[in-house]
């Protein structure tokens, strides 16, 4: 198991983080679920202060998943044309084939992820400005 | 044991239902006063999608039961 661990690592370090962030954010949704129970059912302060934080860790534990899940679902859209894993001249045959929704995946990402970021940001905001 | 494709099904829906909601309760907090009923609503969907994620994980899926 371990030598599978550091085959992946040396083999696609995305993927390994992934995997080590995904179980990380699996044991940490019990921590996120209490800390929004206790947010709800005792509001205070620091009940505030312990959700506000617990839901950012989470987000973070959460970023590679949505990397790795909004990479995986335009590699297929774009029928394997990019963030595949597979020989060069075949990835480029299909980039030949399915050129504007290559083009459009690879823009996609990067869109995907400004409205990834952007959730923390407006928490951060709401938090410190839009209290009510 | 629960089938795999229910632990699978209920682990996603977890899984993907957190991070949804975890954007939606994180966007919300800007909107605190207009929301009302429905900030608290999201709070308490990703509560039940956390404990999904967490016990279907833990139990099953970190396991070997299914795949991660």
């Amino acid at each position: 198991m371990a030598m599978n661990r550091q085959d992946l690592m040396r083999y696609d370090l995305e993927a390994w983080i992934h995997t080590h962030f995904y179980k990380i954010a699996s044991l940490f949704s019990f921590i996120e679920a209490a800390s929004i129970l206790a947010r709800l059912l005792a509001p205070s302060n620091m009940t505030e202060l312990i959700f506000r934080i617990a839901t950012i860790i989470y987000w973070a534990l959460l970023t590679p998943s949505f990397y790795e899940f909004t990479k995986g679902f335009l590699m297929i859209y774009s029928r394997g044309a990019v963030y595949s894993h597979i020989a060069e001249n075949i990835r480029e045959r299909l980039v030949i084939k399915y050129r504007s929704r290559a083009r459009a995946a690879s823009i996609l990402l990067y869109i995907a992820i400004i409205i990834w970021i952007i959730a923390p940001m407006a928490f951060i905001w709401g938090w410190l400005y839009a209290k009510g | 044991m629960p089938r795999a494709s229910k632990v699978m099904l209920f682990h996603y829906m977890g899984y993907f239902g957190s991070m949804v909601l975890v954007w939606l309760v994180m966007i919300s907090s800007l909107l605190q006063i207009q929301l009302g009923w429905a900030g608290a609503l999201l709070k308490v969907l990703l509560v039940v999608a956390s404990i999904l994620f967490g016990v279907f994980g833990v139990l099953f899926v970190m396991r070997g039961h299914g795949g991660g």
